[in-house]
């Protein structure tokens, strides 16, 4: 990186703010941010009733938070929300972005196919009837069939995962010797999913040395050996069906 | 933006169904292979974001400012896929009213967002506004009440706009159903069909 763009940010550290003790979608920004070694502050709101009550009260109503959600990240006057919006800025404010154009539809293409996979990890995880008034767990109108949609996840995982292990077989997403914002997107929504569903990852060498090559890279070796990271966390909210805490 | 352009529709049938998984998906040289695809002289793309930001660079029709148009890009990709995820659903009038509040958040934060307009980022057509259009009607089609006023106003904008007012009135858009989702049995709500989008 050529270091931070003058025009972005002011002086007090970026703050990123997420639920506590979950990985989720914030998960990505902090290790793109530990990488890049931008100092931030991690705010976490507590997932319980005071928390939520924090939230919806308070938080949500940030003023020039335009579009209210979490993740978001607070940088001097700007604000963003969007996990995918807040590392496309992280990545372009710190010149970890693609520069020539063929790079660039690679990298969107890849983001979106990660996140696709996300998405239906969490259609798959999250129970849709959780909340609304009048439907009882169990009952035949709010039927959230967990182990139906994750034979169907599975199936999905078999046709994409092949892609991205061949992808993967240069190194990074974009090949080279450096990582984008998209390979942090790639790292983290893979590791929920290997950890969810191993199967369609085994053999997959190039993933494999992908995953490692991450974990081993300057700023955030410390992290993945240090203690925050080895006590495990939330890979989805402690309401889901699979939520990942061992 | 003017370009020339070509549309290759595969039908939703079984006849579409094996066009697409027998011969297409992997013959296309498409890195991640899926659809919608499109080619431009040696170039092939997935990924309708992709596709969508592509296009905007090469046509000059990005957001002014950068952050803030990701964030509308991905607010409103959110909404649509929430809305996807439950038309696929054997429950989805339970779910409906979870999708409707949500949709009215939605709503409320674009139009705060757009204020006068006339589109989103003020007098310069991104390709955000025609995510948000195609968007905008899909929901329109599910809750018409909730797609009154100032949003109202602002679909009507971009389907005036001259090459698009074209489009919508010509024979090839008009003479074929188009369907929001999928409208095989496993989709519940696909949108009604009728003349044009």
């Amino acid at each position: 990186s050529s270091g931070i763009n003058a025009e972005y940010g002011g002086a007090m550290p970026v703050k990123l703010v997420y639920w506590d003790g979950v990985r989720g979608l914030a998960e990505a920004v902090r290790l793109f941010l530990l990488y890049i070694g931008e100092p931030f502050e991690y705010e976490r709101i507590e997932l319980s009733k005071e928390g939520f009550g924090r939230w919806i009260g308070e938080i949500r109503h940030t003023p020039g938070l335009l579009f209210p959600n979490l993740p978001f990240l607070m940088d001097g006057d700007t604000l963003v929300s969007q996990s995918v919006a807040i590392m496309r800025y992280l990545g372009r404010k710190h010149g970890l972005v693609p520069e020539i154009e063929a790079d660039q539809m690679k990298c969107e293409v890849v983001e979106q196919e990660i996140i696709d996979l996300k998405v239906r990890m969490n259609s798959t995880c999250y129970d849709p009837f959780m909340g609304i008034p009048g439907i009882k767990e169990g009952c035949d109108a709010g039927v959230f069939d967990h182990e139906f949609m994750k034979a169907n996840f599975i199936k999905r995982l078999e046709d994409r995962v092949p892609m991205f292990e061949e992808l993967l077989g240069a190194g990074f997403c974009l090949g080279g010797h450096t990582p984008c914002y998209v390979d942090f997107l790639v790292y983290e929504y893979l590791d929920h999913m290997r950890r969810f569903v191993p199967g369609p990852f085994e053999g997959r060498a190039n993933i494999a040395a992908f995953m490692e090559r991450v974990e081993g890279l300057k700023g955030l070796k410390d992290w993945f050996e240090g203690e925050e990271y080895k006590a495990g966390a939330y890979i989805n909210g402690p309401i889901a069906k699979w939520h990942g805490k061992e | 933006s003017g370009a020339e352009w070509k549309d290759v529709p595969i039908s939703c049938t079984e006849e579409g169904d094996q066009k697409w998984f027998g011969e297409m998906k992997f013959g296309m040289g498409l890195d991640f292979p899926n659809l919608p695809y499109m080619i431009d002289g040696d170039l092939k793309l997935t990924q309708s974001v992709a596709i969508l930001r592509y296009l905007g660079r090469k046509f000059d029709m990005m957001p002014p400012d950068v952050a803030r148009g990701d964030m509308v890009e991905q607010a409103i990709m959110d909404i649509r896929q929430f809305l996807g995820n439950i038309s696929y659903s054997p429950q989805f009038d339970i779910l409906k009213p979870v999708y409707l509040d949500k949709l009215r958040v939605h709503i409320e934060s674009l139009t705060n967002f757009m204020g006068d307009g006339p589109f989103l980022f003020g007098d310069k057509v991104t390709y955000i506004d025609f995510m948000a259009y195609a968007f905008l009607l899909c929901h329109r089609a599910l809750s018409p009440e909730d797609l009154e006023g100032p949003i109202d106003a602002y679909i009507g904008r971009v389907a005036n706009l001259p090459r698009i007012k074209e489009w919508l009135e010509s024979e090839e858009c008009t003479d074929r159903i188009y369907y929001f989702h999928y409208p095989r049995p496993h989709c519940t709500w696909a949108g009604a069909p009728g003349p044009g989008p």
